[in-house]
């Protein structure tokens, strides 16, 4: 069951990914990178990771690409003639490099199955694993200072993003 | 055949190859920022792959960062393509060129 649910999750998710990449209309490929988005979060769940997997749902798929969604909007992008870039130098070599890097990562990813080590890593997590009383137990205790710094960052976004828009200081 | 770590790892890097290859492509700068955010998401199924094989919660919350600087980095790049398009007129990154020799 988990095999099968893991096989959706991934297809969809690659596959809207790819839809994302090569769409003309910006809105088709907002709405297709929500579908990846939502895919990787069923991968999460899968994973036992709830808490990340609801944040990924409320804060990527909800906050995320809405945000850039206004801003297809407020900019109203129209679908562009050409997809890809019109220089064929370009795109040859952006095809090359695309290429080395799909092999070096699939080699990294799945060599571990063949080379290093043949057990089952899928032992039952304990049931607190992905909970969210276990990430706040580390997040508040181990990792406060990098909790205050990003609400520090978070500020200096806000901050610059509406001091760069604003037309009058 | 058991799903293992592998699988999941196989599925991050090719969700990080689109994102390259989205961003290396494509003209549109909305879309660019889009491939931006699907390399993001790979890195966060990553963390968290490893976070199940070691036991430990250290790449959850490391993805709950990832997923904080992302918010931060959209909103940041957004207001950017506003200013860009409010001189250019375009979103396509070959019209932003004034700094190219």
């Amino acid at each position: 069951m988990t095999g099968l649910l893991f096989l959706i999750g991934s297809l969809v998710a690659v596959g809207s990914a790819a839809l994302v990449v090569s769409r003309k209309n910006p809105v088709h490929a907002a709405l297709f990178l929500i579908v990846s988005l939502l895919s990787v979060a069923l991968l999460f769940v899968l994973l036992g990771a709830q808490f990340i997997a609801a944040l990924q749902v409320i804060v990527y798929a909800g906050a995320i690409v809405v945000l850039f969604l206004f801003a297809v909007m407020l900019l109203n992008v129209k679908k562009e003639a050409a997809v890809f870039h019109s220089s064929l130098a370009h795109r040859l070599v952006a095809v090359v490099l695309v290429v080395v890097l799909l092999v070096q990562t699939l080699f990294i990813a799945l060599a571990s199955m063949v080379w290093v080590r043949k057990e089952a890593w899928m032992t039952q997590p304990s049931l607190s694993f992905g909970t969210v009383q276990a990430v706040g137990r580390e997040l508040f205790a181990r990792y406060l200072l990098q909790f205050e710094v990003a609400s520090v960052l978070l500020l200096a976004a806000i901050v610059g993003a509406i001091a760069m828009v604003k037309k009058r200081l | 055949m058991p799903v293992t770590l592998s699988h999941y790892l196989a599925v991050s890097a090719m969700l990080f190859v689109i994102g390259v290859a989205g961003v290396l492509l494509r003209r549109n700068l909305l879309v660019v920022l889009m491939s931006i955010e699907l390399m993001l998401n790979a890195a966060n199924l990553a963390f968290v792959t490893f976070s199940r094989a070691m036991g430990g919660m250290d790449g959850q919350i490391i993805a709950l960062f990832v997923m904080t600087i992302a918010a931060a980095e959209v909103a940041v790049g957004l207001a950017i393509v506003l200013v860009v398009f409010r001189v250019r007129e375009s979103t396509n990154i070959d019209k932003i060129n004034l700094m190219k020799w």
